[in-house]
Order: structure tokens, then sequence, then C-alpha cells
């Protein structure tokens, strides 16, 4: 019989599909898939929810066919957020090292800590993550902990990501309607990042891009720590609504159109190729031209890759990254890492779930990238709640200590 | 002296200040704001037209007679002999304010008579160690390039000496107008304007509020760095008045969807409300603002919840355009000539210049037998690439032809399914709108 706090669930309510993906974590941390449940999505657009009746049906589904695979009930997720409310920002703290000695002790990380975090935060906006980049001793650089070194100043950069607090609600809302409690929220880029990188890749710098239907997430890493994340609210469906309007058809006729004939770019076997389309009674209705289709797509895609360079290089991320994996529904798309590796000049490749254990048709799927990342976030909290747990002496031994009773 | 001198009154914001209507332009728009006696201001009117001075409205007006070289008389001094040097009569304490925080002049540009006073208005307002605010018009382009010549002239005058200039080109009214102006209507439509320009930025810095806008902000904003800046302003009611204000803001052709914002280095928003305005509905348009000015260029917002009129919730922006070179553009292979990234002078859209209907003309029953008539061809129609800088940016050659129409879009970009949702922008650019419509690319 499993334990009861061995185990974490994963739930992430995208725009195209909600998964809910439940894991067993052992005591070595490995993290084994245990059940799986999967909804299509209707009530979300551009990675929000907008229809809340939709929406609670639709992760109800999915978490009961999670429920029903791994035969265990849910009581607490580890719940994706992201949309264009979320934002990120690195921030610095300094503190002046007050002692004789000039030893920086844990008190002075403490206040270092609490001055950095005091970034003024706009009103209504809740924080999801803060991350410790480096300290800097007196200017310096300093990758590990600046404990009993020797300084007057002590300094620390921090990357927040921050959402608002209205639309972090809504998801959570839900959750409690169904008796699920919110363990805890983590930004989908991130997990993504957490799914997909390995620990080489982390610590030698890559950008990790999420290309889902309603939003791109992407997410740096280097120097083991994530140091820039962002969101993009645009995605798979700007792909499908710009064929809907250029090529005058449905919504759905285009999706169908964008998986069966999509590229990411427009190779020289498209340039005047036709195809014929057929209608429910099997007669040609109307005649598509592949290369106006690719030619759609790749614009749009272009432009969400050449977004995610301009901002790398903004915020001076450009020298940090050596490589790039793509993640993400988008990142299906015929000739995807050719076009990225054209607009980011980076080697690209397409991610997967590393360190985990479970079906191949869930770990192996770039789409649940960010689901993944959801269960590794959760074992992460889970292993910190045991080492408390483990630090944490009983009262009975602690008296038994004082009185130094042999048990 | 038979001026009426009026106590020196100290506003809801603790300000001392001026207004100082130049030439018969500004004197007439100077009468009619103090004659409103909405602003709490002492006015002064300069002019070399003696009669102009005498049409204006005596109350609270301070009435003062040029040469033109340089020699002034307050009007009600006897004869001739009391014209003395302009530096003298303008340090007067009951002239411009003797140590008022700021003065705020306001003049249609373009005449050789009034320029050069407001010339020496400015410089004897900054003497005095005040900030001197200039809203101007710039003439139509039918007044001839003579005009025009000269009120480029004064205004680059101008940006050197005054803190700050906000300059309307009068042409940029009839914008919105594809039928005929009438000669009347389009200078009652700049004088309106004028005017109302005048009053927003004065409402903006007096508006008693929670979180105003004060003086230091104006004077962060522009001291010393003798800059042009936009004003724009709307209002919009009922239940989501705050998403109708903003989109109204922007809207305005001078606004280029929120573009003009791109080269702004910084920008003051005031938002007036009733009791009823909400923190949501100042966050969100707050939000919305944000989103159009480079991210490290800082935004003030002020609430003020002092508005007369029930329901009705009012923005009014004002940004300074410092730097010459614009913002780095974000798409690869786009390039942008950094060197002429130059605002032009931008003007206020305020809905009622665009309704000359509103101005009452016909009751007062004044026949115009001369309309400017409006081609197609002197409409600003092309339409720019929404990654490349905003049309105002390019540099205009004189007596060369400003505009020519490449395409006209007549129904607008699509954006589908995301029509109804929050629109996703980057740089002032809505990424809701298909790529390549946006980017113009052509398919068989």
């Amino acid at each position: 019989m499993f334990k009861q706090d061995s185990f974490v669930t994963a739930l992430e309510i995208g725009t195209s599909k909600v998964v809910a993906i439940i894991a067993e974590v052992n005591e070595s941390e490995a993290i084994n898939i245990v059940g799986f449940g999967e909804a299509k999505s209707h009530g979300v657009l551009k990675g929000e929810i907008v229809d809340t009746k939709v929406a609670y049906e639709d992760i109800r589904k999915a978490i009961r066919e999670a429920e029903d695979r791994a035969d265990k009930e849910v009581h607490q997720v580890y719940l994706g957020v992201t949309g264009q409310h979320i934002t990120s920002n690195n921030y610095t703290g300094s503190h002046a090292i007050a002692s004789s000695d000039r030893f920086i002790s844990e008190e002075d990380v403490e206040d270092v800590m609490i001055n950095a975090r005091r970034f003024n935060m706009n009103h209504g906006q809740h924080m999801i993550h803060v991350i410790r980049q480096q300290f800097k001793v007196d200017g310096r650089s300093v990758q590990q902990s600046p404990i009993g070194m020797a300084g007057s100043d002590l300094g620390v950069v921090l990357h927040a990501v921050q959402g608002y607090k209205e639309q972090l609600q809504r998801p959570v809302q839900l959750l409690r309607k169904m008796k699920l409690e919110a363990e805890n929220l983590v930004f989908n880029g991130l997990a993504s990042a957490l799914s997909v990188l390995s620990p080489a890749q982390k610590a030698e710098g890559a950008l990790v891009i999420d290309l889902g239907a309603g939003t791109t997430e992407y997410a740096v890493c280097a120097k083991g720590v994530v140091c820039h994340s962002g969101v993009l609210a645009v995605g798979g469906d700007h792909v499908t609504e710009d064929l809907s309007i250029g090529l005058e058809c449905p919504f759905s006729r285009a999706e169908d159109l964008k998986l069966k004939f999509g590229s990411a770019v427009v190779s020289e076997s498209a340039r005047g190729q036709v195809r014929e389309l057929v209608n429910e009674v099997g007669l040609t209705d109307r005649r598509v031209n592949v290369e106006t289709l690719r030619r759609i797509m790749s614009e749009r895609l272009q432009e969400i890759f050449a977004i995610i360079a301009a901002e790398l290089d903004r915020c001076e991320m450009t020298d940090m990254v050596h490589s790039v994996v793509l993640c993400g529904g988008g990142s299906s798309t015929p000739e995807i890492c050719t076009l990225a590796s054209k607009v980011l000049e980076l080697p690209v490749q397409i991610g997967a779930g590393v360190n985990l254990h479970g079906p191949s048709s869930v770990i192996e799927r770039p789409e649940y990238a960010a689901a993944l990342g959801l269960l590794k976030f959760g074992s992460f909290d889970l292993a910190r709640r045991r080492e408390s747990d483990a630090a944490r002496v009983p009262l009975k031994d602690r008296i038994k200590s004082l009185l130094r009773i042999e048990s | 002296m038979t001026v009426s001198k009026q106590e020196e009154r100290t506003t809801v914001s603790g300000l001392k200040d001026r207004l100082i209507g130049v030439g018969q332009m500004g004197g007439m728009v100077a009468s009619m704001i103090l004659q409103r006696g909405q602003l709490p201001a002492r006015g002064v009117a300069l002019d070399m037209d003696e009669s102009h001075l005498d049409d204006l409205e005596q109350k609270g007006l301070l009435k003062i007679l040029c040469d033109g070289e340089g020699n002034m008389r307050t009007l009600g001094e006897p004869g001739e002999d009391s014209c003395v040097g302009a530096a003298e009569v303008l340090s007067r304490p009951e002239t411009l304010g003797g140590k008022s925080d700021w003065a705020m002049l306001v003049a249609g540009l373009g005449d050789d008579c009034s320029d050069p006073i407001v010339r020496q208005t400015v410089s004897a307002v900054k003497q005095q160690g005040s900030l001197a605010l200039v809203v101007c018009s710039l003439p139509f382009e039918m007044e001839g390039d003579e005009k025009k010549i000269l009120a480029e002239k004064t205004l680059e005058d101008l940006l050197q000496v005054a803190d700050a200039v906000i300059a309307l080109p009068n042409q940029s009214y009839l914008k919105n107008h594809t039928q005929a102006v009438k000669m009347k209507e389009a200078f009652e439509m700049s004088r309106l304007a004028l005017s109302q320009a005048t009053e927003g930025v004065w409402e903006m810095l007096h508006a008693d509020g929670l979180t105003k806008i004060k003086l230091s902000h104006l004077r962060e904003l522009f001291r010393g760095q003798h800059v042009e800046g936009l004003f724009a302003s709307s209002e919009a009611e009922g239940d989501d008045r705050a998403k109708q204000a903003v989109e109204d803001l922007l809207r305005h052709p001078q606004m280029e969807a929120g573009q003009a914002l791109r080269l702004a280095d910084a920008c003051l928003v005031q938002v007036t409300g009733d009791e009823s305005l909400t923190f949501k509905e100042v966050d969100r348009i707050k939000r919305h603002v944000r989103r159009f000015l480079p991210e490290d260029k800082s935004l003030v917002v002020g609430t003020s919840v002092g508005g007369m009129r029930p329901g009705v919730l009012t923005i009014r922006l004002v940004s300074a355009h410092v730097s010459d070179t614009l913002p780095p553009v974000q798409a690869k292979g786009q390039k942008v000539d950094a060197a002429k990234g130059s605002p032009d002078k931008f003007s206020i859209p305020i809905e009622k210049v665009s309704q000359p209907a509103q101005l009452d003309l016909e009751e007062s029953g004044q026949q115009e037998d001369v309309v400017i008539q409006e081609s197609d061809k002197e409409l600003p129609l092309e339409i720019p690439h929404p990654m490349a800088p905003p049309a105002s940016a390019k540099r205009r050659k004189r007596g060369s032809k400003k505009y020519f129409q490449t395409f006209l879009n007549l129904s607008g970009q699509k954006k589908g399914r995301f029509a109804k949702c929050e629109p996703t922008y980057y740089n002032s650019v809505n990424l809701d709108e298909p790529t390549f419509q946006r980017k113009k690319v052509l398919f068989n």
C-alpha cells in the first residue's frame, strides 16, 4: 500500500487540453507516473479561464480519469498557471555587514533577502515565485552560500514571477468547488524548464520555449538556476486563426489543414503545390495552396521566435543561452527546429520528460512537458517537507535528551 | 493704472500660477478660459493690436499692449510715453506674478506680430525662475508657406527657451473630416482645441485628488529638458467606461493607436471620475497605457474623485518626448533609422473637435462662402507597418509632399476569435491580428 504523502498530482489547465497526472515519489525522489487523465479544454483562451462552467467540467473529467487509472483519490494538486497577466523581473538587494569582524552570518543573508524582496508590486499582483540567482560579496559574484565569508557589502539577485490575483484565483476557486486544494501555483514556463532540461543543460545555459495553444512560455536556465522567464499570449491558436482568415475557412478546418499539411518552413517542394479538400460527402469542394498555408504559418512562428530573441537581447540574456529546447504542442509542427534555429541562431531540439518513469506515451510527448514539470516541482516540495520532518525531533526525544535518559 | 488687480490665489494644489495669452488667438483663448471661471488663475493678454485687446473680456485679465519693438504698456496707462521695455513690464509682480511656480502660455504661432512677443514672454517667465509651459497651435496649410516657416522657426526657438511646448498642428483637425469644412468652423476647431488642451493640462495639475499629479511630476518631466509634448484626453461612461475611455484615447489618429507613446520619455496620466471610481478601473487604465510605453520610461498616474459629472470617467495624458532616438525594433531583420526619430507635433484628441456641429455656428447666423476642400491626397492615409516606427517619427521636409496613399484598409484587420478577449500587445503591435496581414505578405 502506498503512503498518502508520497503522491503528487499535477494539473495543467491549458487552452487546448486539461491534463492531470498522478505520480508516486519514492524515498530516492524517483517519480513514477501512476495515473493520467486528459480532457479537451473549452473554457480557456490564451491560458486564462474565460468560461468557468465549461472549464469546471473539463477539469473534473481529467481529474476523474487520472484518479480512476491510479485508483487513488486526489485532494491536493500542483496547479500550472500562465497568461499574459504574468510578468517576471530580476531584482537586487544589498545589505551592509555590521559585525566588527566583517564575517557574513546567517542573519546577514536573511536581511539581504528581505531587502531584495522589497520591490514594488502593482495593486492586485501576487508573487508566484522568487528564485535566488546569486550572491555578491563586495560586488563579486558568489555561487555558493556566502555565510562565513568576509566582506563589507552583501548583495543578492532574485528572479521574481508575479501574476494578478484575479486571474490566479479563478482556477483555485474552481478546484475548491471540487473539494480540491491547490498545494502550490507554478508558472508553466518554469515547470516546462524543470521537466525537459538535463542538469548539464541547466548548468551550461539553455532556453526552453513551450509553444502552447494559447500562450508561449519561455525560461532561461544558466548556472543551474532559472534566471529569466516570460510569457507571450500568442500560441498555436493564433497560427490556426491566421490560417482561418488567410484561407477563408472555419477555425476547425484550419486546424485540420495545419495538422495535415502544415510546416514551419516553406520548402521548395511546397511551391505551387495545391491540395484538394473534400467535403462530408466526398466531393471536392475547394483547393488549398500549400505554399500559402505554410507561408502564413511560417510568418507567425517566425514572429514568435523573433519576439523571444528580442526579449532575451533586451534582458542581456543572449550570451547565457547555448542551446534551445522546444516543447508544447506547437513543437510538433514539422520543421519547427529549422525555423527556430534560423531565427535564434542556436542549436534547437525537441524536449521530453527527463528523469521520469511511466508510460512513454506521456513522458516522451513534448505537449505534456509543463504537466511533467509540475510533478517535478511537487517532488522537490515533497523532498523539502520530508527533510524538515526528519529534522524535527519529537518532543518525547527532546525531553529524554534533556534529562539524559537512555532509552 | 486701471487694471483690476486680483488677489494672488493659491490653488487647490498649492500652486501659484499664471495663464498668459499672446496674440489674437492666445488672448481669445485665455479670455475664454477665464470667463468660464473654472480655472483659479490670473490671466494676462499681450497683443500689438489694441482693438484685439479691447474685444477681450476684462474680468481677471491684465491686458498689455506691445509695439513690436520690445516696448510694452499695460492697457489703461496714459499715452505712448508710458511705453517701457518689455522686460520691465513683464517683471512687474502684477504681470507675471513675480515668484509664481509656473506659467502657461497660449498662442497661435505663425503670426509675425505675436511670435516675437511669445519669445520675449517665455524668456521673462524663465528669468523669474518659473516653469514655462507653452501650448500653441500651428497654422493650417492653406495659410501659406510663409506662416508655416515662421511658426516652425518660432517653435524651434521656443523649444530652446521654454520648459515644455505642446504644439497642436491645426491641419490635423481636418484629418477626421472627409467632407468639406467651412473656413470659420476650421478656425473655431483650432481655438476650441487649444483651449481644451490648456484647460486639460491645467486641470490635470490642479485636480483635487487622492493620488494627484503634482507640479513636481511636471517639473521632473519637463524641467530643463526643453521638450515637445503630447496631450490627449478622452472620457466615457457606463459599465465598461475604463476600457472605453482608453480605447478612445488610443483611437485618435494623433496617438497612432498608441505608437506615439513609443517615443515618449515619460508620461503623466490623470484619471478623473466621481465617487464611483474604482481601483480596478485606474489599474486597468494604467496597465493599458503602460503597454505602449517603453519599459524603462516612467509613468505617473494621478487620480481624482472630484469629477463634476456623475458616472463620467475622464483620462488626460501628457507625455514628453526628450530623446531624438527611437526605441530599438523588436523583430529581426527590421531596421529603424534612429537619426530620423524625432517626434512630430501632436494634436489633442478631443471628440468635440471632430464634431463641428457642436460649435453652434449655424445658430450665430454666420454664413461662410469659403470652404476648405479635403481631398484624399491630402489625408494621411498611408498605413505604417505595425513594427515600423510611427509616421510621426519621420522628419518632414519643407515644401515636400507629406503623404501618399499606398494601401487603404477599409475594413480594419481581423482578429477573429480573439476579438472579444484582452488583446495581446507587444511594443504597441496587436499580436492578435494575423502576422501576414500586418506584414502585408502577398499571396498568389
